[in-house]
């Protein structure tokens, strides 16, 4: 694996808002990076233009396998993947369908057995005909770890993985991170998630990023008061 | 064409049509509207006297024009729920092909929804294209794939901006009047037995034209 990604400069507005102040910095292969910020910090922000789908308003984003840089966005999609707020399965689909859908849709050409034995990973292969609308919300984030991780992508992009799990899906999700020999951006706000999993945190306040912390330095409370400490007094 | 790209449209097409089979979410709401204004355009020319001849053209554009945009609405608002859409823009596939597959879609549902009005059409208007059954149906065809061609690029654009049910229209409508005049005079012309080449020409002209802008256009159109 050698998926890297430069970001140069990247900034975005959002009319007279400034999400993200220009920031330039390396996602090279195998990094574990945790983001981290009061709420409006310009973490999501900064996820979706990694992941190509919010064009940066200064700046440039690079692809790079290798030395070579990709340009074309289908072979750029290939390599990542993004877990958002949004599960993005369809809620009319049943959970076979959808991942039968998103496995042809990324060429993997799986079968019913494949998808299940993947399903298994995040506990969710029991009733593979059920529609996603009648799972809760808690099984949905787990099928969206799932759909993010189908097609086996070099840089995976995650936006509070954990949110809604129980105690038994944050153990699977803690774990397929741990196994996962790819780069990882995370977003959480949960100081010991972020610790136990990611290797350097980038602290991001008011869209700048003010903090980048090795794990090797910080233990979880030195950590957690450094994240209090860039936390704005008013929020 | 390449065979990844036929695969694309065959696997959004089967997801379309499925997701569209079990919640008849958009195919009941443009249907129901559209046999309310055929019965609104039943009353009104019975009451104004209205040549009989004249009003089944004008009520088919009228229900692809406001059947198709409140459909085309709610294809995308659909897509857009639990963040489909943008699964489908970070697919390592070309965002043209997935508006090619998208128009598809849209036509085929609003197309099945005008193939239900026919017997609504007999009825209150005595409809009965006879020989002119099949220059009809392409008129038609022609003219729904001109409006969904130009719809699904504007109902992307305008989904994320604040009161995007009113921008849709108001932005898609203007556009669409090339696909109206041409449409409505060649669906007229088949209904009194003649041939519309010249308009048949045009709207295959103008096919092409938006066909490829949206293919071209898709992907930069919906970077968020």
């Amino acid at each position: 694996m050698s998926f890297r990604v430069h970001l140069e400069a990247v900034s975005k507005n959002f009319g007279e808002v400034q999400a993200l102040h220009p920031l330039t910095a390396q996602l090279g292969p195998g990094e574990r990076i945790a983001l981290m910020g009061h709420n409006g910090a310009g973490k999501t922000t900064l996820l979706t233009v990694i992941a190509s789908l919010s064009k940066a308003s200064t700046g440039n984003v690079h692809y790079l396998d290798g030395d070579r840089e990709l340009k074309k966005k289908p072979e750029i999609r290939q390599r990542l993947s993004l877990l958002s707020h949004q599960p993005m399965l369809y809620p009319d689909l049943s959970i076979l369908e959808n991942f039968l859908f998103f496995s042809r849709m990324y060429d993997l050409g799986l079968s019913k057995d494949a998808i299940l034995d993947h399903l298994d990973a995040v506990g969710m292969s029991g009733d593979p005909n059920r529609l996603v609308r009648a799972c809760s919300q808690g099984m949905t984030q787990r099928l969206a770890f799932a759909r993010a991780m189908l097609h086996r992508p070099e840089l995976l992009l995650l936006d509070e993985p954990f949110s809604g799990l129980d105690i038994r899906g944050i153990e699977r999700v803690q774990k397929l991170l741990r196994d996962f020999s790819g780069t990882v951006v995370m977003v959480s706000h949960e100081v010991d998630h972020c610790h136990a999993l990611m290797d350097e945190f980038w602290i991001l306040r008011r869209g700048r990023l003010v903090k980048k912390l090795q794990r090797t330095q910080y233990d979880r409370a030195q950590l957690e008061a450094e994240f209090r400490s860039e936390l704005p007094e008013e929020l | 064409m390449s065979s990844p790209a036929i695969s694309t449209l065959k696997m959004m097409l089967a997801k379309d049509l499925v997701r569209e089979m079990r919640s008849k979410e958009i195919f009941l709401s443009s249907f129901l509207f559209s046999v309310i204004l055929m019965a609104a355009f039943h009353f009104a020319s019975a009451a104004n006297r209205m040549p009989i001849e004249y009003i089944p053209t004008t009520a088919l554009w009228v229900c692809i024009l406001f059947s198709g945009t409140l459909g085309l609405n709610r294809t995308h608002a659909s897509e857009l729920k639990n963040g489909c859409f943008r699964a489908l823009m970070l697919a390592p596939k070309e965002a043209g092909w997935i508006y090619l597959a998208k128009v598809t879609s849209n036509a085929l549902l609003l197309g099945f929804t005008l193939c239900l009005l026919v017997p609504i059409l007999v009825l209150f208007f005595q409809f009965n294209p006879g020989s002119a059954l099949f220059p009809l149906l392409l008129s038609l065809i022609l003219g729904i794939l001109g409006f969904v061609a130009v719809g699904t690029v504007i109902v992307a654009v305008t989904a994320n901006t604040r009161m995007s049910d009113i921008l849709f229209p108001i932005i898609q409508l203007p556009l669409q009047v090339p696909v109206l005049i041409a449409g409505t005079q060649a669906t007229q012309l088949c209904l009194e037995g003649k041939t519309p080449t010249d308009w048949w020409q045009f709207l295959v002209a103008i096919n092409v034209v938006y066909l490829s802008i949206g293919f071209l256009v898709y992907e930069f159109l919906l970077e968020e």
